[in-house]
């Protein structure tokens, strides 16, 4: 048994003076080296799980994430609380730099990767010259073809987990059905993992679904409720146009509310300041696609609007989720109209290329990319080849996958491609089989008459938390019920020589106003 | 309107002479001897890698307008000029554009700029006892460099009002909206500066002014730093940061050879480069070194007689002067002359 004072550990490293609900029972269990499965809600400090392990552990943490932008994010937040001795190693670090932390690993803790760079063969051998006290798989329903963000790569993770040494494994999600934590112990090869699962029910958050005839309509409901209700709100859109769009007519509208939008076309430094400024109260309202809110812990979002609804329920709780995270009363809302069905279904037949046109998109894949001598971007090759971005890197990576493709190079073996071809053009028939059914499955919430709480969860848990009032729109709760917590203000500037003055002179730092 | 303001002044410089894609490649700062050599008889060293990252179809977009409002008349399909009304528009509108300093400062705004915006975070929260942020620039240089900087910083109070004083001291000299720009993007203790989009929704802009704006502040910024000597602490900021006058970097490694004496012939050999490249990173180095001398390369006689073509021709283009002279010179040589002529000034009064 451990003997840590892990309330003490805790507050030394991260400032906490308790743990929340599941990360004590995960982090002693982690520390006894038994493998963990942990399925935690969004917001509920997932990642404290193994952090505060890393430090106490005598060797070194590797945690397996599949998005850079959330690696760079903890990190960042790491460093912000001076908690030392972590990098993330991912395909962003420049050769030179990745090589100076591989030459010097013993320095660090704990180390974020990408699934893609701990296949490679050199970072490989030089992690496993290191002690590996604990191997966290982070998002590990990606590891399911079940579940809604499958990625092939995680099915390496078992092998590579073998050439450490077997460490212990600690697989954390926070959506994953009973089949998909099925999945995550066979597909890691360890049946008997601790599983440790907390309802991602929360009773704090109260659904509305509202009918809505038209975009017209829509503008309305959003324009009376945020008159309203002065709360700190996120609206989430299909597509990054629509989010500028209507960022700017809300702003209109409502001139005394600080609105921004927020996607990922934006330059890095406008998305980290737009992200900074909610977190710090100085924006109120966020037009954003489903970009926004990966890392960010704002703990008084109060309204969740969805103008579009995701094409799957998984992303639809994850961003409900990060309503309310203090407990508070919160409202998701979600505005349905017939039409956006159409939207989602080309949504999703857009993330794939089209299994009908397979042969004409691999000959222009080959002329192309035969004949191409140029540094051409991703960009540039995706328009060439007729297909949008997401489809070029999804075939991209299958061409890799099977061997057609190695950087910029390509083989001329005929047979090759037909039997890649053929192979690609059956995994796609089967990830839109899975896509239709999980947008079958949201639509089917959306048009639920049953209570939506009890709806929405059920796949996920077995048992929800009853309510009686504020419950949702189908237990008698309507957009006229919404009572919300007012937010504060920040004080606005008028000429440049006061604010100057203001910021750096400080003689009057940003006083808050109730 | 600073981006059309810029490609007018280029236009109205360069004529029917160069294709538009030779503004764009100077606005971006393209790495080659025609863009150095456009900069330099053109004289639009000011605009020289100002917006590196500009992208050629916003570029597009930008001259297609310019088109439909008729301030450019097309040539062919890669040439414009600018028509009577599209010089009267850059008269009319006070653009500023001579604030800009691209050839002298366009490597080193981004990073002097992310420097101080990234020690204004950092003493704005340490002077209030917070250690803890989220940083808005993220590059390891730049951190590094904070780090080392605000460890000599003993009162952080004391170094904010210095930068104060100077920022002040200097946005004062500048317009409203130009100050105004550069203090609403600052981020300070708890306080996020704002991003491009809204900065441009709060004044009324288009992206590209906000962006050329900025970098134009930053220029002029470093500029009055660099002249005055009252500005210790910007001082201190850009005091590393040197913009070398040769563009290419391969140009500055021909230069060292040609110094240990060695011929052209032979750096080409030593550089595995063709004869003729060396022959641009010579014209390049004729640009920026007033002590080049062409004695080797081009007869006085030769130098005389390739002057007299230009004058007599009125033009810079290489093929009307190569007409007028003797069949033996070439090329290489009347660049050599076109580009010493532009460095002394002589030229300016030719056209």
């Amino acid at each position: 048994m451990v003997c840590f004072n892990l309330e003490q550990e805790l507050y030394t490293h991260f400032q906490y003076e308790t743990f929340r609900l599941g990360q004590k029972t995960i982090i002693e269990d982690v520390l006894n080296g038994e493998d963990v499965l942990g399925i935690l809600p969004t917001g509920s400090g997932k990642s404290v799980c193994y952090q505060l392990p890393a430090k106490l552990l005598p060797g070194l943490t590797i945690v397996v994430s599949p998005l850079i932008s959330l690696m760079t994010d903890q990190v960042k937040q790491l460093k912000a609380r001076h908690y030392t001795g972590v990098v993330a190693l991912n395909s962003f670090l420049s050769m030179k730099d990745r090589q100076a932390v591989l030459r010097n690993l013993s320095a660090y803790k704990l180390i974020y990767i990408s699934p893609e760079l701990l296949q490679q063969s050199h970072v490989l051998s030089m992690i496993q010259q290191q002690t590996i006290s604990l191997f966290v798989v982070d998002e590990a329903h990606c590891i399911s073809q079940w579940g809604h963000e499958f990625r092939p790569d995680y099915l390496k993770l078992s092998a590579i987990i073998a050439q450490l040494g077997h460490p212990p494994i600690l697989a954390l999600s926070a959506t994953a059905t009973p089949r998909v934590q099925e999945d995550i112990m066979a597909a890691l090869k360890r049946p008997h993992m601790m599983r440790h699962i907390f309802p991602m029910d929360r009773e704090n958050i109260a659904f509305i679904v509202e009918e809505t005839e038209n975009p017209q309509d829509k503008l309305e409901i959003m324009t009376s409720l945020l008159a309203k209700h002065h709360v700190p709100t996120i609206i989430y859109f299909s597509s990054r146009q629509l989010a500028e769009q209507l960022a700017i007519t809300l702003s209109q509208k409502l001139p005394d509310r600080r609105i921004a939008y927020y996607h990922g076309g934006m330059e890095q430094t406008d998305r980290l300041l737009i992200q900074q400024q909610y977190m710090t109260d100085q924006v109120d309202v966020i037009c954003c696609t489903s970009a926004f809110g990966m890392g960010i812990d704002k703990s008084n979002i109060r309204l969740v609007i969805h103008y579009h609804f995701p094409t799957e329920l998984e992303s639809y709780i994850q961003e409900v989720g990060r309503a309310g995270r203090d407990g508070e009363h919160s409202v998701a809302l979600l505005l349905f109209s017939e039409a956006d069905i159409m939207i989602s279904e080309n949504l999703i037949t857009r993330e794939l290329p089209d299994e009908a046109n397979l042969e004409g998109i691999f000959q222009r894949i080959k002329q192309i990319l035969q004949t191409n001598d140029r540094e051409s971007s991703d960009e540039e090759i995706a328009a060439l080849i007729n297909l949008n971005e997401i489809q070029w890197r999804y075939l991209k990576h299958q061409l890799i996958k099977h061997d057609i493709m190695n950087g910029k190079q390509v083989v001329c073996d005929d047979m090759k491609w037909e039997r890649a071809r053929e192979d690609i053009r059956a995994h796609i028939v089967e990830r839109m089989f899975i896509k239709r059914r999980q947008l079958r499955k949201m639509i089917a919430w959306i048009r639920e008459s049953d209570c939506l709480r009890r709806q929405l969860y059920k796949h996920f848990q077995d048992g929800y938390t009853e309510k009686h009032a504020e419950c949702c729109s189908n237990c008698g709760y309507t957009i006229r019920d919404v009572q919300l917590k007012a937010q504060i203000l920040e004080q606005q500037n008028n000429n440049w020589q006061d604010h100057l003055k203001k910021l750096l002179l400080q003689d009057n730092v940003y006083a808050k106003t109730e | 309107m600073q981006l059309e303001g810029i490609i007018m002044t280029c236009s109205v410089a360069m004529r029917e002479h160069r294709s538009t894609s030779a503004i764009f490649n100077i606005m971006t700062g393209k790495k080659s001897i025609q863009t150095v050599q456009d900069v330099h008889i053109y004289q639009l060293g000011t605009f020289y890698g100002v917006y590196k990252e500009l992208q050629k179809y916003a570029f597009d977009q930008t001259v297609t307008t310019m088109m439909n409002n008729q301030w450019l008349r097309q040539i062919d399909a890669h040439t414009m000029t600018p028509t009577h009304l599209g010089e009267k528009w850059l008269q009319q509108t006070s653009l500023n554009l001579q604030h800009f300093n691209g050839l002298a400062y366009s490597n080193v705004e981004p990073v002097f700029s992310s420097r101080l915006l990234l020690l204004i975070q950092t003493l704005t929260n340490t002077a209030q006892g917070h250690y803890s942020f989220i940083p808005v620039e993220d590059d390891r240089y730049i951190t590094q460099w904070v780090k080392s900087v605000f460890k000599q910083i003993n009162k952080p109070h004391q170094a904010l009002k210095a930068i104060y004083d100077e920022l002040y001291d200097i946005l004062n000299t500048l317009t409203e909206l130009e100050a105004s720009l550069f203090v609403d993007r600052l981020t300070g203790y708890q306080h996020y500066g704002m991003s491009t989009p809204q900065l441009a929704h709060k004044y009324h802009l288009d992206i590209h002014t906000v962006k050329l704006l900025l970098k134009k502040v930053h220029h002029q910024i470093m500029r009055q730093v660099s002249e005055g000597h009252h500005y210790p602490t910007l001082s201190m900021i850009r005091a590393d940061l040197q913009q070398s006058n040769m563009i290419t970097q391969s140009a500055k490694q021909t230069y060292a050879l040609l110094k240990k004496q060695y011929t052209l012939e032979q750096i080409a050999l030593i550089r595995q480069l063709k004869l003729n490249t060396i022959y641009d990173h010579l014209v390049e180095i004729v640009y920026v070194d007033a002590n080049m001398s062409l004695e080797p390369y081009v007869s006085n006689q030769t130098e005389q007689e390739i002057i007299e073509a230009i004058y007599e021709t009125q033009s810079f283009r290489l093929k009307e002067i190569k007409q007028r002279v003797h069949s033996d010179v070439s090329y290489f040589q009347i660049r050599l002359v076109l580009a010493a002529l532009q460095r002394t000034g002589d030229i300016n009064g030719v056209l």
